[in-house]
């Protein structure tokens, strides 16, 4: 393998502290599955572990270290890859005893944490209507859309906050202490959060049950306070490399540090820059001031092959002008000052050479939903002209993305959605069906599921819909399936049906007569038997053999439940679901395909690329740009003191914890979130290889009236960006 | 003379005790004469079968639980004066393992109402089934609660919130057992306990075995409590006895099991014989065994050339995938002309995402596969859950409601009605929030659900009503739905066992309820459909059924060390998955420091060892049964998505070195 400077240098690494800060495109893993194959190789015995984020980077990660080791004639073995979450559960699972955890837990994902929180929120807001009222304005405090919104807006507030008491590794004592101080000062906000995560921490513990901040605490935990479990810990790996350290967190660097406590020995690499996870808890600054500890040493990457020297340009250019002139003082150290390099002649894999400039812009001249269509129509004319390349269409908004796809797909363009819960339904809609069937079964006398039955079982119904509708209404389910007296009247049905429809009805009524047959059955062997019958592909068969195991959890529960009361779970079971849903897709990984654009999210396209990248709605509307603008954070209808309860309440934690709070927090989380859109928008610049298309709106639709809409100050950089380059 | 027989499993230790019991009847010992202690009820029906011989008398073949209960009710008029104050009853009343969760689990539950146990993650079936295990632990080596509470106390040194939940275990604990003696309520600890203390160091009770027993016959002395050992001990000097040891085993360690305690209390006593072989392995799975316990319980890092494990194992990513990939393997096999029996799928867990994909996947190809670890529960059971939901009509006072599935259920056996006929008629039921049989006409069912069932309906309707207003006895409320109700429509033979197990259980669980205020804060009717629908009751028919040898069996570890079989072919499953290392200790309970032995020590590295001891015992026990190869099979992920890291494969292919 050919190694580019500073790879070099990492991949001669043999001890010690090493942060090494890497541009997009350095080839970070490569390099670091690199040097643990040859640290294997070199120290037989000695074992090394990888953290990073994603189950798709723990494959790749394994995959090319296998690859490695292989080149060198050796087996695989000699290191773990895990993701934070997996190295915590094993943890755990090493000492559940120690943290009073029986070994029975259970743990329950992000998605029905929420769900739980959300829940118990709504109880919560019940019983203390005057406490969370008095803060709306006078004449929104009675309007019920307003007070609905401002419930809505206090479930986001509770589920934010409690992650980030929890990702600090507060102990119970000490979440006690600060709420009788929160109680004390009236922190409000915080109080809320305070008895809300009471409650939660409540419902968990009587259930037996974990979420995965409970899984990294216990683990930090452990390993502070179990001494026996550290050592084993510790003598387990000789070396730990971390990735992707710029989305790590307090207690994620604790537990590493106390991991390699021994031997001491940790690589981190990340990237600054790339710091884009705020939402979930992460600090960028973390790696950032451990890149800047005297005692570490410190090997940047900067060379990449990724992209243009036109785009490598852009990109080096806007860390420049975010850190010289954009408008925001305390924004202009959103970007470190670290440029992006294009490999020399030598090397086998040169960076891509555009004839042309390569970055345009696109504005359109009505609202976003224009732009979407400008945007569609560009990108379908790419795939069409370049099927060889990679396209992919990036938005600020789900609702964007879903839009820009219906618009690719009018025009005949094949798309494939990026890791959103729409992928659920997309990735196995097999799984639709059999909730279909589940509900049928459940209450079989309802006609309302009699049509959706016959939708799954006919699905040539289409053209006949209305009329089979109209039949169905008409007579009751039993008469259907089990007729008094021997066979059905099928000339009840509609004339108007063509012979093969009715052969299709009369086959979907003997299918759905087997299945009321089996009704009866346990429902975790239900489903599982649903799952054969429907021919569900393996994925989905994982995902059945998710909800089979769920089932059989719940039957632990109720054991005398059957179809009908497991039917009534289903919206819980279903968050749950998702998230093995997005373990399988994660787990696979995602690669783009030429021909068909990709639309997603500027988040959920990290650590990805491709050729040509189209970075639509740069419109003010969708960017926090001047700390004196109006955040989407903010509530108009609190009392202006109030009006970004998160923000609040993240101070008034502060405060409690004897952190020093400066200046007005509403304002710092405008900072903080100016600073996170500028390295979102890096990010996308970044994922461009040879091509990069610039959009933006200029109105903005609030029911009939269209406003007049500024483009973002990106976007006007851009502009002039391109325009200096085109003159120059 | 006393003879202990000491050998591998299946070298024929059974074999030989079944010989000299037969050469003690041929001898004239009367069979009521001679006792045979076995490890379970499958063991005794075992024996029963092996027997062939004529019978001198009655069989005296009996668990330990099975023959102190026997006894306690003997020799109640020793043990009763000892109670104190309280009811005197003529004999004790028994409480079922079923019956002392779910009466230690209402105690749990009141306690933790009232901030006990705030501080663990656990349910409180959980930590009812660890407090009982504590009672078991502080009977089976005669220690008492306080002194296991000490000893568990030992060992988290400083840890305020587990030295809290410790005493509120102990108090609970206290509890449950205050509550037992004043009711004269023996659940299996205070048997073993009064057993123990007032019968068999009574003065006259010596000479009463000596009187009774001539012989003994013990099986699997390695997995007897030290309680049983001790009554081993105290009939040896007087009996001739036959028994039976296996150096490997200690298998149930984590129920009490001492398998050191009954080595050192009774070989001085007996003259050893050893088993030569092992007829259940090859001789290469018996050296593979015997590394991979030293590897794994002591850290050895010995290698060994093997074929008895398969170089190619089965890894996948998820689990459907794996479970797909061994099918397709077993299946290859069999096609090959492996016999069925000769194959045993085993896995940590047997869960139904397993049971039932493999199941389906290998009958596809026309061959069957039989899980010897399933435990069915009554509350499954089609015709219990009919039982229950008609009682839940006749007393709706109680406050308990059958659910719309069960109801369905109910309505699809007792009229015959279709599912969704039935489906409606339960929602009707149910309408209100309340239990009632609706009117067919006012609901405008009748015509719906049809004419013919609806004169059924009416009559059954008639039935409740006339039940209802005689107010049944708990003893004939369910014998009442079987005759009048269930007699007519009841066909299928596991059916009627199920209906009788309810009844029976009904009546044994109305002794303790006449017996146990707690029990009595709420009725018994209520009581007992409660303790059925949480699923306590395990249904026995099962236990009755003979393994098959045409099918693959698919079995949890234990399940396969317990059931005398031995296969050429092993598949491993979920060998990335903790399971396989099961630990002794949890929260609130450890039995590695409850052995009469225990010096009092306990840390990380001792805790260690007892979990890789117990992980080398099940590894060598299932090589001591194979007698061809053995497949590792994992996933990178388990049902729920969540990654699995267990070590298993790991020490297995770092220690073999393939041929």
């Amino acid at each position: 393998m050919r190694l580019r400077p500073g790879q070099v240098e990492v991949a001669g690494y043999s001890g010690g502290y090493l942060a090494v800060p890497a541009v997009p495109g350095a080839g970070k893993t490569t390099c670091l599955a690199y040097l643990a194959a040859r640290l294997i190789r070199e120290r037989p015995g000695e074992k090394i572990l990888v953290v990073t984020v994603m189950n798709s980077a723990v494959a790749n990660f394994k995959h090319k270290i296998s690859g490695f080791l292989n080149e060198m004639g050796l087996p695989p073995k000699g290191y773990e890859v895990k993701t934070l979450h997996s190295l915590a559960l094993q943890i755990l699972k090493e000492k559940p005893e120690f943290m009073l955890v029986n070994e029975a837990f259970e743990i329950i994902d992000n998605n029905t944490r929420t769900s739980i929180i959300r829940h118990l929120t709504e109880e919560w807001l019940s019983g203390n209507e005057d406490r969370w009222v008095a803060f709306m304005k006078k004449g929104r405090q009675e309007d019920p859309v307003y007070r609905g919104r401002w419930r809505k807006r206090i479930v986001d507030m509770v589920l934010v906050t409690t992650k980030r008491i929890k990702l600090h590794g507060m102990s119970e004592r000490r979440i006690l202490r600060l709420r009788e101080a929160a109680q004390e000062k009236r922190f409000e906000f915080l109080l809320w959060v305070l008895e809300i995560m009471d409650a939660y921490e409540r419902h968990k513990k009587q259930d037996g049950q974990v979420d995965f901040d409970d899984l990294i605490y216990f683990a930090y935990r452990i390993l502070s306070e179990d001494k026996g479990a550290l050592e084993y810990f510790q003598n387990r790996w000789t070396y730990i490399f971390e990735d992707e350290a710029q989305d790590s967190t307090p207690l994620q660097q604790k537990i590493l540090y106390r991991l390699c406590g021994k031997y001491k020995n940790l690589v981190r690499v990340g990237d600054t820059n790339q710091g884009i996870m705020r939402f979930s808890g992460t600090d960028p600054d973390i790696f950032r001031r451990f890149c800047n500890l005297s005692r570490i040493e410190r090997q940047p990457i900067c060379v990449a092959s990724r992209s243009t020297q036109q785009i490598m340009s852009l990109a080096n250019d806007f860390i420049d002008w975010v850190n010289n002139q954009y408008p925001v003082l305390d924004c202009r150290s959103a970007l470190e000052p670290q440029a992006i390099v294009g490999v020399d002649d030598a090397d086998p894999v040169a960076n891509p050479v555009s004839r042309t400039f390569g970055i345009e812009t696109l504005a359109s001249a009505g609202d976003i939903n224009d732009e979407c269509a400008l945007v569609a129509e560009k990108a379908s004319s790419l795939a069409t002209e370049h099927p060889g390349k990679t396209i992919a269409v990036l938005l600020s908004r789900n609702d964007y993305v879903q839009s820009i796809g219906r618009c690719l797909q009018n025009k005949g363009v094949e798309v494939d959605y990026l890791g959103n819960t729409a992928d659920l339904d997309r990735n196995f809609h097999r799984l639709a069906d059999l909730w279909t069937v589940v509900r049928f079964l459940s209450a079989p006398y309802e006609p309302e599921y009699l049509l959706k039955i016959a939708e799954l079982l006919a699905p040539d119904l289409e053209n006949d819909r209305a009329a089979v509708g109209r039949f169905l209404d008409q007579i009751n389910p039993e008469d259907l399936f089990y007729p008094v007296g021997g066979d059905f009247n099928w000339s009840k049905l509609p004339d108007e049906l063509t012979p093969g429809m009715v052969t299709a009805i009369q086959r979907a009524v003997k299918t759905a007569r087997r299945w009321l047959e089996m009704s009866h059955l346990r429902p975790d062997e239900l489903v599982l038997q649903l799952a054969a019958e429907l021919h569900l592909d393996e994925n989905e068969r994982d995902i059945a053999n998710s909800l089979s195991a769920l089932i059989s959890r719940h039957l632990r529960q109720y054991p005398q439940d059957g179809v009908h009361e497991v039917a009534g779970e289903i919206e819980s079971m279903n968050s749950h679901l998702k998230y093995m849903a997005e373990v399988l897709l994660d787990s696979k990984g995602f690669t783009p395909r030429p021909g068909v654009v990709t639309v997603s999210t500027y988040h959920k396209a990290k650590g990805l690329e491709w050729d040509i990248v189209f970075m639509a709605g740069l419109a003010k509307d969708n960017f926090l740009e001047l700390t004196g603008d109006k955040s989407i954070s903010e509530i108009g209808y609190l009392l202006e003191d109030y009006k970004n309860p998160t923000a609040i309440a993240f101070a008034q934690l502060d405060i409690l914890g004897g952190k020093k709070v400066s200046g007005d927090p509403i304002r710092q989380a405008k900072i903080m979130e100016i600073c996170e859109d500028l390295r979102l928008m890096y990010v996308a610049f970044t994922r461009a290889r040879e091509r990069l298309y610039i959009g933006t709106h200029k109105t903005i639709k609030w029911g009939e009236r269209e406003t007049a809409l500024p483009p973002s100050k990106v976007f006007r950089y851009l502009a002039d960006y391109i325009e200096r380059k085109s003159n120059g | 003379m006393n003879v202990i027989i000491e050998g591998l499993p299946l070298s024929g230790k059974t074999t030989r005790l079944i010989e000299a019991y037969c050469d003690f009847v041929r001898q004239g010992v009367p069979t009521d004469s001679i006792l045979v202690l076995v490890m379970n009820i499958r063991e005794a029906r075992k024996w029963r079968e092996a027997i062939d011989i004529a019978i001198t008398g009655k069989l005296q073949i009996l668990t330990y639980w099975g023959f102190i209960q026997k006894e306690l009710v003997s020799y109640w008029h020793w043990v009763l004066p000892q109670l104190g104050e309280g009811r005197r009853p003529v004999k004790p009343t028994f409480l079922n393992a079923e019956a002392s969760h779910y009466l230690m689990n209402l105690i749990v539950e009141n306690r933790r109402s009232q901030g006990a146990f705030d501080d663990l993650v656990a349910t409180s079936s959980q930590i009812a089934l660890q407090i009982l295990n504590n009672l078991n632990q502080a009977a089976i080596n005669g220690t008492g609660i306080d002194e296991v509470t000490r000893r568990l106390l030992l060992t988290c040194p400083g840890e305020a919130e587990k030295e809290q939940a410790l005493k509120d275990a102990r108090d609970l604990a206290e509890d449950f057992r205050g509550q037992c003696l004043q009711a004269r309520c023996l659940d299996y600890s205070l048997c073993v306990e009064l057993f123990a203390k007032h019968v068999l160091t009574a003065p006259g009770y010596q000479e009463s075995l000596k009187k009774r027993f001539t012989a003994l016959l013990a099986d699997n002395l390695e997995e007897a409590i030290p309680a049983e050992t001790d009554l081993v001990s105290t009939m040896i000097p007087f009996v001739n006895s036959c028994l039976a040891y296996d150096p490997s085993g200690g298998h149930t360690r984590s129920f009490g099991a001492d398998p050191v305690y009954a080595r050192e209390s009774l070989y001085p006593s007996c003259q050893v014989e050893t088993t030569a072989g092992a007829y259940g392995c090859s001789q290469e799975a018996a050296e593979l065994s015997r590394v991979l316990s030293a590897n794994i319980a002591d850290g050895a890092h010995e290698q060994i050339r093997s074929a008895a494990v398969n170089a190619s194992g089965i890894d996948s990513e998820f689990r459907a995938e794996m479970i797909s990939q061994v099918a397709r393997s077993v299946i290859r096999r069999l096609n090959e002309g492996t016999a069925p029996g000769d194959i045993a799928v085993i896995a940590p867990i047997v869960d139904k995402v397993l049971e039932y994909n493999l199941m389906r996947d290998i009958a596809e190809a026309g061959y069957q596969v039989q899980n010897i670890s399933q435990r069915q529960y009554l509350v499954n059971e089609s015709f219990a859950q009919v039982m229950v939901s008609i009682a839940s009509f006749i007393r709706p006072e109680e406050g308990w409601i059958s659910n719309r599935s069960t109801l369905s259920r109910c309505f699809q056996v007792v009229f015959g009605l279709d599912p969704v006929r039935s489906s409606l008629l339960a929602a009707h039921c149910l309408a209100e929030g309340r239990l009632r049989l609706p009117d067919l006409d006012e609901a405008g069912l009748r015509e719906r659900i049809g004419f013919q069932v609806g004169e059924r309906f009416d009559s059954f309707k008639g039935w409740v009503q006339q039940i209802s207003a005689i107010r049944p006895t708990p003893d004939s409320l369910f014998q009442s739905i079987f005759t009048d109700i269930l007699a007519r429509v009841i066909e299928d033979p596991d059916d009627i066992a199920a209906t009788r197990q309810l009844i029976a259980s009904s009546l044994k669980f109305n002794e303790a309820y006449q017996l146990l205020p707690i029990l009595q804060r709420d009725s018994f009717v209520g009581r007992f459909l409660d303790l059925i629908s949480k699923g306590t009751i395990a249904a026995e028919r099962l236990f009755g059924k003979e393994l098959q040898d045409e099918a693959v069996v698919l079995a949890t570890p234990l399940a396969v060390i317990r059931s005398g079989l031995s296969f050429p072919c092993q598949y491993w499953l979920d060998c990335t998955d903790t399971g396989w290392f099961l630990k002794d200790f949890r929260e609130l309970s450890n039995s590695a420091i409850m052995g009469k032995d225990w010096d009092g020590r306990w840390n990380d590295a001792i805790e260690q060892q007892v979990r890789l001891g117990n992980a080398a015992r099940t590894i060598s026990g299932l090589l001591y049964r194979c007698r061809g190869s053995v497949t590792l099979v994992a996933s990178e992920y388990n049902n729920m998505g969540h990654h699995l890291d267990g070590s298993l494969t790991d020490i297995i292919y770092e220690s073999v070195v393939s041929r």
